[in-house]
């Protein structure tokens, strides 16, 4: 041997193919003891550093940071200070990469870029990386026609590139006249021509042997034309307004417990849903006259509070549905306390109307109200919070149709509330519009089966759509 | 059978109707406010009317796509069709079929068809729902001499004979499958090919009411009477393309109007009724006249009816889905 | 280059080939017209689009042979006579009509090969003009090409341009499998440069539209022209997409569509026919199987809806994929990422 050591890119498993020297831990010159840090290395996998399995002295970098290259590139040399600079020059000009390439056909020769204008025999003695000797053969120049500006005048890509061996060595036209007669897929074509990369000669690896963007991607990086973007940008596509990602803000109390608690319901509880659409005309045209009517002083009814009442006396009906359920059994309830979501800054509360089926609308109404209001000052009890044995959340006022909403254990059920539409139905043999609203009961399917959902929310429709019975 | 005065008006006023719809429909056509394809049944209303003037409300009839004849012979509502051939709301599709898609339930109208053979089978189904209920009711398809040839037909004429089923097949020759000649597409004749499926075929003159009548008349009966099915071949032209804007390259020059001139099924029913005295030349105006303002203000509501809304786009795909 | 219809590109297709071939012939209903007519014009239709005109006049009443309305026997034709030897193009004047001729395409022709243990060749072409946008109602506007798609043993070609439909035609012409060939009804008339004479369109070959960055949009037929008015109007707010032409459904271009996906990150389908089971499904699964790594959002689907194609004017427009809503699912998917990846 000759007392020098070539270092090259190392292969990380079964898939890796090549890998981006992302740092440096020496620099040239450096002496370093066995398992000290070389240089990082990163795949598109991973990150990782390779130690020296040596002890040695660092006389050259072949592949600077932020470069790709296949797995097998010489990218540094190690050598004793006995070894002058241009042996080292030599054996990296003469350094010849193992092949680990995974396309097929890479054993055959491969076939010049150009057939019609072949690559100059690079001459041994002009000074230059090995980046550019490959770019200065994909690009027929010739290195000693460059001007090295690396290190001792040797020659880099850089130089190659401005020389003309890059992408402006022929003309954009040139490229894209040769690549029009090659059979490539139309995106290795317009990467092809991007680069300036002329695919005649190719090995195509994709069907019936046409050039696939890898392949075109892969002559690049051999051609030393293109280098493969070392990560992705995730971030949406700025179109009118570019909406930038603010960095991470950790939960509040509240956020963490709602977070945890709505994670362990989803994740225990066997939730399943059922929807029905209800028509409100006659329950809307109803509040209107009860609003129009009321007393100064008195309450206005909501369509939220018709709700309420409207499931405490469904749940009269099914009392299968007003329970508490745990591991071990169901604990039913005869009186309806119904929890109703609120959404207040930061979070979402769920404040419990007591006996909402035994008082009247304008009660039910008033206590609503009063407890959304404290809710949102932060001035609940925890005994207005707690105790619950149903929940209704309702998000028709934000114009959402229909959603599924996750049920706030022990509860069995939540009914989740859409906003009216105009919908178009057959009536009396023609078409009339009338106003629908989406109710999508989520319940627990320990304790309740589809059919007595689906029961719950007929008897909730019929007290909808016939509402005189929740004020009688 | 003896036709009353009654009857003979109201043959004339259905003809007269068909007629003037259609030929209404060929003035509109190109102006653009009409869409999509448009076949014509002017030359053959003696056919249809001939037909459907023997029929009860509880008897079914099957169209092609040259259908508005069919539909108006059944009765169907003149302004419905109209505001259906305008793709309107209101048009007794909704305006979800056009003109190759007209139907009414409701009158025993199957619908009108855009395949062509495709309704044949169709009504032979209706048939065995007639079997069914016993109740003396025919099921009636209308075939143009181009479908004949479809393997549809072939299968139905088999499948009614087998069942023994009330079912009156209309064969309708206008002399052209689409664009070519009805002689070089069908091969021996329709008459034989019907008789050889044990089907009885009772002949007609398409352009003269009375013949058609008379013919419809034996075939219905022996379809009514539980004698399995039977046929009516009859013999017409139509005046227009096979479609809206077809050059007819395929006719003669002055076909049309050799036919128009001489043997024109609503000309023929003028001579013949006022020859006899039924009625005189005048009291026939005043039904034309009576159907011109109905074609009038059919057409007039049509061009400003109320387009079906986007809301609907999604309906009737099912009944529940 | 001529400048041609899609119309007389097919056209000038069929000439070539019929005079390059003499196996090569054409059979349909009124592919000619006229006979038994009282014109005495044996070439009175020459279809009922005009892509078959002047056949006849030239190749004779043995090579080009007008049919009965017998859609089941016209494809039986076309495969008997391919068995025995002949290179048919049969042409069912509305692809709707492929419900009265199912058999004789998805368990005959489509099957010879494989059940006859790879002996026989079947090399029918079938045309067929498809396609909303007309008002031609329910039975006779849909766009029925992933029926047939997904079909083993049919090959399923659906040019957007007059250029792709002359190589495609000729192609399809020599294939000795058999090739449905899907012609929009509104693309006939639409006009652009036909190369001259022999000019053949690989199958499995997208076209690479219009070049870009931020997205993939792949469309077909009809949707390839409002696709590119939805993706030059985007150009010019400096949003760029790749634009992609699969041309031929069976055998797809799984690899352009991938390769560029692996560039954007970003895919919208856009599909004139119903949604499920629809090409776009097809795409958007693949996109899901063999590009997971690289999707950033959700695979937007721009389809008609699921529902017969409507007959009045004001509901056909909104059943057919527009230009607009092209140009909303690219926008959807810019401002969309996914999460938490």
């Amino acid at each position: 041997m000759t007392g020098i050591t070539p270092i090259t890119l190392p292969k990380w498993g079964l898939e890796m193919s090549e890998g981006t020297v992302t740092g440096w831990h020496l620099a040239e010159g450096d002496s370093a003891e066995k398992g000290a840090e070389l240089v990082d290395v990163e795949t598109d996998k991973i990150v990782n550093v390779v130690e020296l399995d040596q002890a040695g002295t660092l006389r050259r970098i072949v592949v600077p940071e932020g470069e790709t290259v296949p797995v097998g590139t010489l990218i540094a040399v190690f050598a004793d200070a006995s070894v002058d600079d241009a042996a080292i020059d030599g054996f990296i000009a003469d350094y010849k990469p193992v092949d680990a390439s995974f396309e097929p056909g890479a054993d055959a020769p491969a076939a010049p870029a150009k057939a019609e204008a072949p690559a100059p025999e690079p001459a041994k003695d002009v000074k230059a990386t090995p980046l550019a000797r490959r770019a200065a053969e994909a690009g027929g120049v010739d290195l000693a026609s460059v001007e090295g500006t690396g290190r001792g005048g040797k020659v880099t890509k850089d130089d190659v590139a401005k020389a003309g061996g890059g992408a402006p060595k022929r003309s954009p036209e040139e490229v894209r006249a040769e690549n029009d007669g090659v059979h490539a897929s139309p995106i290795a074509r317009k990467f092809a021509n991007e680069v300036g990369l002329g695919m005649k000669g190719l090995t195509g690896s994709g069907r019936k042997g046409r050039v696939s963007l890898k392949d075109a991607q892969a002559a690049a990086i051999a051609g030393g034309l293109w280098t493969r973007p070392a990560t992705v940008s995730r971030g949406p596509v700025a179109t009118a307004a570019p909406a930038g990602a603010g960095a991470e803000q950790p939960f509040t109390g509240m956020r963490k417990s709602i977070a945890k608690a709505l994670v362990q319901s989803k994740q225990t509880v066997p939730h399943f849903y059922t929807t029905v659409d209800i028509e409100v005309d006659a329950l809307m045209d109803l509040r209107k006259g009860m609003n129009g009517s009321a007393d100064e002083g008195d309450p206005k009814v909501s369509v939220n509070d018709f709700l309420l009442k409207a499931c405490a006396l469904a749940l009269a009906k099914h009392p299968g549905v007003n329970v508490h359920v745990s591991d071990t059994g169901v604990t039913p309830f005869e009186q309806a306390d119904i929890a109703m979501a609120v959404a207040i800054d930061g979070g979402l509360i769920t404040p419990v109307v007591r006996n909402v089926g035994g008082r009247g609308l304008r009660d039910i109404a008033a206590d609503a109200k009063a407890l959304a209001g404290k809710a949102r000052d932060r001035a609940l009890s925890g005994d207005e919070m707690t105790g619950g044995t149903f929940t209704l959340s309702n998000l028709g006022m934000f114009g959402v149709r229909e959603f599924d909403a996750i049920i706030n254990p022990p509860q069995a059920a939540i009914l989740a509330v859409g906003g009216p539409r105009r919908e178009a139905r057959e009536v009396d043999g023609g078409v009339g519009f009338v106003s629908v609203m989406s109710v999508t009961l989520s319940a627990d399917h320990r304790a309740v089966d589809g059919a007595l959902a689906a029961e719950f929310l007929r008897t909730l429709r019929g007290l909808i759509e016939a509402p005189l019975r929740l004020v009688s | 059978m003896q036709q009353s005065p009654d009857q003979i008006r109201q043959a004339y006023r259905q003809m007269r109707l068909i007629r003037e719809f259609e030929e209404r429909l060929h003035v509109e056509n190109p102006k653009g406010e009409i869409a999509g394809f448009t076949h014509l049944y002017s030359g053959q209303e003696a056919i249809a009317v001939g037909v459907c003037e023997n029929l009860r409300d509880n008897d079914y009839i099957i169209s092609t796509h040259r259908g508005h004849g069919h539909c108006l012979a059944r009765g169907c509502d003149p302004k419905g069709m109209m505001h259906e051939i305008y793709g309107r709301a209101d048009g007794l599709c909704k305006g979800r079929g056009g003109s190759m898609h007209i139907a009414d339930l409701d009158k025993g109208m199957l619908g009108a068809n855009g395949i062509v053979g495709g309704g044949q089978p169709i009504a032979v189904g209706a048939a065995v729902a007639c079997k069914a209920r016993g109740d003396g009711s025919v099921s009636v398809s209308f075939t143009g001499d181009g479908a004949s040839n479809q393997g549809t037909v072939f299968e139905a004429m088999n499948m009614a004979v087998v069942l023994k089923l009330p079912k009156v097949f209309v064969l309708e020759n206008n002399g052209y499958s689409e664009h070519t000649g009805a002689s070089y597409g069908i091969g021996g004749d329709l008459k034989t090919r019907t008789e050889g499926f044990g089907i009885p075929v009772w002949e007609a003159d398409g352009f003269d009411y009375f013949s058609v009548y008379e013919a419809a008349e034996k075939a219905i009966e022996h379809a009514r009477a539980s004698n399995g099915p039977s046929a009516i071949l009859a013999t017409a032209t139509r005046y227009f393309g096979h479609f809206e804007g077809d050059p007819q390259n395929y006719r003669a020059k002055d076909e049309v109007k050799n036919f128009r001139e001489t043997v024109d099924a609503l000309k023929q029913m003028r001579e013949k009724v006022t020859g006899a005295g039924i009625f005189t030349a005048e009291e026939l105006d005043a039904i034309d006249d009576e159907v011109l303002a109905l074609i009038d203000a059919s057409v007039e509501s049509a061009r400003t009816g109320p387009t079906p809304g986007a809301d609907t786009m999604m309906s009737d795909v099912y009944i529940d889905y | 280059m001529a400048v041609l219809t899609m119309r007389d590109a097919l056209n000038q297709a069929l000439h070539e080939e019929m005079e390059r071939d003499p196996s090569v012939i054409v059979m349909g209903e009124d592919v000619a017209g006229g006979s038994g007519g009282t014109s005495g014009n044996i070439e009175a239709a020459g279809g009922i689009f005009g892509v078959t005109k002047g056949l006849k006049t030239k190749y004779g009443a043995d090579r080009v042979i007008d049919t009965p309305i017998s859609e089941s026997a016209i494809i039986g034709l076309a495969n008997g006579s391919a068995l025995a030897g002949m290179r048919p193009v049969a042409e069912l004047m509305f692809a709707d009509f492929v419900g009265v001729s199912m058999d004789q395409i998805f368990n005959q022709m489509a099957k010879f090969r494989y059940m006859f243990g790879g002996k026989a060749k079947t090399p029918v072409v079938l045309r067929m003009s498809m396609g909303a946008g007309m008002n031609a109602a329910a039975q006779h506007s849909q766009t029925i090409y992933p029926m047939l798609t997904m079909v083993p043993g049919l090959k399923v070609v659906i040019p957007s341009n007059p250029a792709d439909a002359k190589g495609l035609m000729k192609q399809a012409i020599r294939d000795d499998d058999p090739v449905m060939f899907f012609e929009h009804k509104a693309l006939y008339s639409k006009k652009g440069e036909v190369p001259e004479g022999e000019y053949l369109t690989l199958f499995g070959e997208a076209d690479l539209v219009r070049e870009g960055k931020d997205c993939t949009v792949v469309a077909l037929a009809r949707m390839v022209p409002f696709a590119m008015k939805a993706v030059d109007k985007l150009a010019e707010e400096g949003i760029t997409c790749d634009l992609i032409d699969p041309r031929t459904t069976s055998p797809l271009d799984e690899d352009t569509i991938l390769e560029s996906l692996s560039m954007t990150g970003r895919l919208v389908v856009v599909d004139e026919s119903n949604p499920m089971c629809s090409i776009a499904s097809e795409i958007a699964s693949i996109a899901a199987s063999k590009g997971f790594g690289s999707l950033r959002a959700p695979v937007e689907k721009v389809t008609a809806p699921h529902t017969p194609v409507p007959f009045a004017r004001e509901l056909e427009r909104l059943y057919v994929p527009s230009p607009n809503d092209i140009e909303a699912a690219i926008r959807r998917t810019l401002a969309n990422q996914v999460e938490g990846v």
